[in-house]
Order: structure tokens, then sequence, then C-alpha cells
């Protein structure tokens, strides 16, 4: 009797434990995670239109 | 049939569930002193790997860092700088992937951005660049 | 030998070989004949010929005119195809043995072997004229880096049982896949005089290297006439050298001994020594491409190291470092230097040892410190230090009980110690920030530093503007990373106002101040967190409020507020009283909520008034944003807050 409840505990455990993984995936913010990589990497890499835009190179001297 | 019926149903579930989260995810939090000042520390770095990727010395690998790949390209008295930049960013990369989960207060989320961050630096990177695919090996873009 | 077999026939002798086998090389189906008129024609054919485990197919030798009167054999117009077609010719005299042989594989390369191979009386010289050295990057260890280019030129004489052999190298360059051990244009000479006798070999070699560079990760060095010196005896597998000197032009001399297993490889006893080397030249020769993009990239170092390591087969046995006058100094920055250390430090394997340094000085971040005596123990990867004392201004740091050593999770240390009062303005003003006037002084129970967070047990006590500051639960994380954390809770008790309004030029307020921040956080130096009040100090004292002041308080609060002051009866007056000021910020995610001494309608009481004229400040909102707070404060004290110091 009491060995076939604790079975039922380490089933439901078991189950909690797998519904736990999934639900950690499901948590971590994939898209918003994304979004923030790409801020970060079109900062660090310049890749932003505006710094992507060709520098005007001006004769230096002449007025 | 009812079972097929139940898991359709669960599957339902998890997808609105999915979907909820999604919809309710607001942006990560980036700005912040440390990050920033990871951002800029990189950014500058950028000028001097920016060749390095393009020669192919230097290539992108699939666990978010940046590694060695063919230094002959590079004239030996600047190997050794090459070396150096590499550690230097993948020491910067690695604070910041730390920094961004703990920023958010979740030091855990710190492998999951890393991952994120690996895909999306290959995702950008230019033509011509190298990067690991998903076994390891060298791919020129 | 197996299979030989006698063919003859009128117009040609052919000899067919099945294997020769020897120790070095073994050829296989090897066929020698002679045909032509004359039987002139010689041709020697190998399908298989294998040379230090490497395997040439089908090699000929072909001779159109091979000559032989008595027992002396020649040919003038030889060809040697190895894949590549050589001319050669030779000439050979049986009985006595005289041997004359000369390949030209190239207009300008000539290989030319001269002698007599008679037994003990062998004797053998080699002329060497721009011999192209990726020849021979098959016959090398495909482990070890590829050998792309290169020349010899030069003498080998082989006499009897001694070997002398004198060569100039050129343009030699060599690589590996990666790129991390290479080498370009290459030049030097080798010398080598050897001698058997019995079953030992005596040697003595030396290789000097004039130009070229190599990388040999993470090292990288360019030939500058370095020399290397080496003599000792190979024997039975093991070589043993006796005598060694690598001299670093500009640096120094380094002696060298050592015992080499060729079997397994290993090295049973090595050492190296040295007297003096130049810190300077070694730091800018060796060094500095070793440290780039790290805090030690560009140092202007001075002063002289000489150094002792003894390994055996188990590793280090003991390593002595002696420093003379040492200095470093940041040159760029100058963020940190050091001046004059001096002093020696021993070190042997399983053995606990002492020894000393001292500093004339240093500088940290522009702050100077005093002459230090540091007494060292060592043991394994353990350092310990039991006091010492380190000056700054006028008053020190003192440590105690110093003990750091290496685990799997990186460098670890801990000490404990205090702070004999240092002086705050002074102090201050070195860091560039606002003069503070007072004194830092407390007691540190224990610093520790492991996997790398560096955290405080117990409270540092700053006497600062008459009153205490308290830090507590001192935690840095990363402190030599690019974004150290620091968490940390502050009690201020008693501090005098108008000390610190004069210090900030705020206006002036006189009074006595409390402040409490708990659970500060700052991330790169800049608060991300906390929650803080201020609040007036119990006690009965003065207690004035200048109109700029109240100006200022105001303007936190937007520009509005100032303006409205101005322009009521207010302006003519000086100075107020008051009863209480306070304020409170709870900073999270950049915004501060913000709170005073007492609720008002609609807001806050910043300063509640006292006394005639009196003046009370509200403010109405309560959620500003912490770099817009930090922007107006900037803009209020005209530029006296500097900016952190990175």
């Amino acid at each position: 009797m009491t060995g076939r409840a604790g079975w039922k505990i380490v089933g439901v455990t078991l189950a909690c434990m797998l519904a736990g993984c999934v639900t950690i995936n499901i948590y971590f913010p994939a898209a918003a995670a994304e979004r923030a990589a790409d801020r970060i990497i079109d900062e660090v890499w310049q890749l932003k239109p505006d710094a992507v835009k060709p520098k005007t190179d001006k004769p230096a001297g002449t007025p | 049939m009812t079972r097929l019926g139940a898991l359709r149903a669960a599957l339902l579930v998890l997808l609105l569930a999915v979907a909820g989260f999604a919809a309710a995810q607001a942006n990560l939090e980036i700005n912040t002193p440390a990050i920033a000042a990871l951002q800029r520390s990189m950014q500058d770095r950028h000028g001097q790997l920016q060749p390095l990727y393009a020669s192919g010395a230097v290539g992108l690998t699939r666990d978010g860092n940046v590694a060695l790949r063919d230094a002959n390209a590079v004239p030996l008295a600047q190997r050794a700088q090459v070396n150096a930049l590499v550690a230097a960013e993948n020491q910067d990369r690695a604070a910041l992937y730390r920094e961004i989960a703990r920023a958010n207060g979740k030091p855990e989320w710190e492998s999951d951005i890393r991952a994120t961050f690996a895909q999306r630096w290959i995702d950008k990177a230019q033509p011509g660049w190298y990067y690991q695919n998903a076994s390891g090996a060298w791919v020129k873009k | 030998m197996a299979g030989t077999a006698w063919l003859a026939h009128a117009k040609e002798i052919s000899l067919d070989i099945d294997d020769i086998k020897a120790p070095a090389f073994s050829a296989r189906s090897v066929r020698a004949s002679l045909s032509g008129p004359g039987l002139r024609e010689l041709t020697l054919r190998i399908d298989r010929l294998t040379v230090a485990g490497r395997d040439w197919r089908k090699v000929s030798l072909t001779c159109a005119d091979l000559q032989t009167s008595g027992p002396r054999m020649s040919c003038t117009r030889g060809v040697l195809d190895v894949g590549e077609k050589i001319p050669l010719s030779f000439s050979y005299t049986t009985g006595s043995g005289d041997l004359a042989l000369e390949l030209k594989p190239a207009a300008d390369e000539t290989w030319q072997v001269t002698g007599r191979v008679a037994g003990a009386q062998t004797a053998i010289a080699a002329r060497l004229v721009n011999v192209r050295l990726e020849r021979f990057t098959a016959l090398l260890p495909s482990s070890a880096p590829k050998l792309t280019t290169g020349r010899a030129t030069g003498t080998i004489d082989l006499r009897g049982s001694v070997v002398k052999a004198r060569v100039q190298l050129d343009g030699i360059g060599f690589a590996d896949s990666s790129g991390l051990h290479a080498g370009e244009k290459i030049a030097g000479t080798v010398e080598l005089d050897a001698e058997s006798k019995a079953d030992a070999w005596r040697w003595r070699a030396r290789v000097g290297w004039r130009a070229g560079e190599v990388f040999w990760q993470p090292v990288f060095l360019s030939g500058a006439g370095q020399q290397l010196d080496l003599e000792g005896v190979t024997s039975r597998g093991v070589t043993e050298v006796s005598g060694g000197t690598l001299v670093f032009p500009r640096i120094g001399t380094i002696d060298l001994k050592g015992v080499w297993d060729h079997a397994s490889g290993a090295v049973r006893y090595a050492e190296a020594r040295t007297s003096a080397v130049g810190i300077a030249s070694a730091y800018d020769q060796i060094l500095k491409p070793l440290l780039q993009q790290t805090v030690l990239s560009d140092l202007r170092g001075d002063g002289e190291l000489g150094f002792a390591v003894v390994a055996d087969g188990d590793g280090l046995l003991s390593a002595e470092v002696e420093l003379r006058g040492v200095s470093f100094e940041d040159r760029e920055r100058r963020r940190f230097a050091l001046f004059g250390a001096s002093g020696r430090i021993p070190w042997r394997r399983g053995e606990v040892t002492t020894g000393e340094l001292t500093l004339k000085g240093a500088e940290f971040l522009k702050v100077p410190l005093g002459a230090t005596r540091i007494p060292l123990r060592l043991r394994g990867t353990g350092v310990g230090i039991s006091a010492m004392r380190v000056p700054v201004f006028d008053g020190a740091v003192q440590l105690r009980d110093f003990a750091a050593g290496a685990t799997d999770d990186g460098w670890r240390w801990r000490f404990s110690g205090q702070v004999e009062p240092i002086s705050m303005t002074q102090l201050t003003q070195a860091l560039g920030m606002p003069t503070m006037y007072g004194s830092v002084s407390g007691v540190i129970p224990e610093l520790r530093y492991r996997g790398q967070i560096l955290a405080m047990d117990g409270a540092l006590v700053i006497k600062l503007f008459d009153g205490t500051v308290t830090a507590a639960n001192v935690q840095l994380a990363e402190p030599f990373g690019r974004a150290p954390r620091l968490q940390a809770d502050l009690e201020m008790k008693g501090l005098d106002l108008e000390l610190l309004t004069r210090a900030f030029d705020f206006g002036t307020i006189t009074g006595r101040i409390d402040a409490r921040v708990s659970g500060l956080e700052l991330s790169d130096w800049q608060p991300v967190r906390f929650d803080a009040q201020l609040a007036s100090s119990a006690g009965t004292y003065p207690r004035k409020i200048s109109q700029r002041a109240v100006q200022n308080i105001s303007a936190l609060g937007g520009a509005g507020a100032a303006a409205a002051i101005q322009r009521s009866f207010l302006r003519f007056f000086e100075q107020f009283g008051y009863d209480r000021i306070g304020l409170s910020c709870r900073l999270r995610n950049g915004v501060c909520e913000m709170d005073g001494v007492e609720k008002a309608p609609q807001g806050y009481v910043i300063v509640k008034g006292g006394g005639i004229p009196a003046i009370s400040v509200i403010g109405y909102n309560r959620s500003v944003s912490w770099g817009e707070l930090v922007d107006r404060l900037k803009r209020i004290t005209q530029e006296n807050v500097k900016p952190i110091v990175k």
C-alpha cells in the first residue's frame, strides 16, 4: 500500500519536472531576446542605416 | 479518437500559452551602464576585428564567441594581437550575456541569451565571413 | 636481398633485386640494366623507395654515357628522376673507393659530394649551394609545421668519426595550417662539430639567428642576432646538454643545461639561469606582443631581473627570481606604476620558502603609495604575507595575514587589515573628485577575492564632513572586468551640511544630516538600484538654508519651481530657517521614486520651514528619471562633480 503511494508521488514529481522543463523553455522570452540581440549587434557592428551612410570626403584646406 | 482529441486540446492550450507569452513579452532590459560600457568596448574593437572577419582569420563560433580560424592571412608581427583581440572580445561577450541576464533579474537565462546571440551574430554576419555550423565546421557565408 | 637472377644477352645485362632493406630506408623492385652499344647506357629503376618513412614511387637513375676504365666508372650526363628530373654526374673507383657526385637540380643549385668511401678511412665532403630546403619537407614529421621555403649553402665534412658542418640558411619559411606556428624570411647560420667515440656522440652546436620573424603562439620574436650555443653528448637515446648559452642582444644571456630522453620524448632535467636581464628591452621585445589588449600592453620598464629555473621529469623543481630596481609605469593612461622593486623570491617544490620584496613607491589611479616592505612566504601555488604597510598620503593601509592561491575557479586571495586615517582632502584631489574634508579610516576584518568576487566582511568607517560614513556588506563582482558590479550598504551620521554643500558648490545649508543607502548596486560604477533616505540629524544645532540652496533644491524638481521663487518676495532674503530636511529615493530601472519629510497636498515636503523667515520646499513629482536627476545635479553644481574616472 505505502509502496504504491510512494510510486504515485514519484510519478507526479516526474511529471512536474517534465512540465517544468517545458515551462522553462517557454518562459525564456526568445523573441524579446532576439530583439535585444539585434539592437546590440546593430550597435556594435554599426549596421544601422545612418551608420552605413558613406562619409562625405571633402577636400581639406580648400575653402 | 478521444485520445487524439485530448492531444489536440493539449497542443492548443500549449500554443495559446506560448502565444500569450509572446504577446505579453516586453522588451528585455538592456539599458544598463554595464551593458552600455560593454557595447562601447566591443564597438571600438570592431574596427580592428572587421578586416579579420573579412579575411577569414577570425570566425564566429556557434556558441556566441569569436575564434581564431586561420591566422596565415595575418602578418606574423600582428598574430599575437589577433589572439589578444579574440580573447578580449570573448571576455566582453561573456560579460555581455551575463549582464543582460542579470539586468533582467534572471541569471539563469545566460545560456539562452548566449544561444540567441550566437544565432543573431551569424545571421547578421556579412557575406564572406566565416561561421561555425551546428556541427562545429567552418562555413563561409 | 631475395631472388636475384642474371640474364645475359648480347646487348643487355640486367640485374633484378626484389627488395633491399636497411634500418633507415628500403627499396622495392630494384632493377639495374646496362644496354646500348658497348653496354654504356645505365638504367637503375626502383618501384618504390622508402626513406625515413616517406615513399617515392618509380625512381630512376639513367646515364647515357657510362664510362669504365679499369676500376674507375664515371658518368657525365646522368639524370635522376624522383618526380622531377635532376641532371647528375658521378665517378667512382672501386678499390680506392674514391667518389665524386654532383647534382644540379637548378641553375644556381648544386649538391656536390666528394671523397673516399673506405671503412674507417671514409672521408666525405659535401658542398651545398642554394639547396632548396622545401625538398626535405616530406622527410619532416607531418605533425611539425610545414617547411615551405628556404635555401642552404655551406659544407658538411665527414672524416672518420668526425662531422663538421657550416651552413648558412636563408629565406626560411614555415607554417602550420592554423598559422599559430609560423616563420618567415628567417636567415641564420648553423655550425655543428661532432665526434663519435665508442657509442657516444660528443658535439657542439651554434645557431645564429640574423633576420626574419617567428610567431610561435603566443610569442613573437624577430631575428636580431640571437645566438644559441650548446655543447653535449648523445648516447644510447639520451642527449645531455652540459653547457649552453642563449644570447639575446640588448637583453641578456641565459645559461642552459638539460637532459633529454629521445624514446619517451621527455625532458628529464632542464635548467635555465641568468644573472641579469634588462627589463626595458625584455618587455619591448618579448613581453609586449604577449600582453596586447591587456592593461599591461603599454608599459615603460626599467631595472634588472635575474632568475634560475630548474625542472625535472615531474615538472618545476625550483625557481628563484631576483629583482634589482625594477620599475613599471603605465605609459598611456598612468593608471598604475611601480617604482624601484628589489628583492629575491625563491620557490622550491614541496617546501616552504621565504623571500622579501621592497618597493620604493607606487601609484594607483594617480594616488601615490609610499615605500613598502613585502615579506613573502611561498608554498606550492600559495603566497602568504604576514604583514605589510602601504603608506598613502598622511596615512596608510595595513595588510595582515594575506594569503593567495590558485584554485579551479581562478585566483583566490584574502587578507585582513586596517586603514590608518588618510586625508580625504588629498585623496579626493588626487582622484580628481570635488575636494572633501575629512579622513578615511577603518578596520577590515576580512577582504576576500574568490570566483571573481571581492567581498568585505565588517565595516569600513570613513570620517567625512565631520560625520561618519560606514560602508558594510561591500561586494565587488569582476573588479578587473569590463563591467565591475558593486554592492554595498552605506550609513552616514551627522554630516556637516555646511562643509558638504560648500564642497559641491550647492549654496549653503547649515545643519547636520544622516543618510542611509541600503542595497546600493553600482554597475560599471553607476547606480542602478538603491533605497536612500536623507534626513536632518536629531539634536539641536543652527538650521539655516541659503536662497541659492533653496533654488537648487527646487531646481531638482524642474526649472519652473526655481523661477517661481525668483518671482516672489522670497527673493529678498539671503537665508531662511528650516525645521527638517528629508528626501528619499528608491531607484529601480532608472526611475527614482521620491518622497520627503512628510506628506503635503499632492506632494511631499522636502524642506520643512521653521523660524523666521521660514521656507518650505515641496516636491510634486514622485517618479523622476534618474538620468534626468543626475543631469540636473550636474548642471547645478556646475561641473563640480566630475565624471567617474575609468
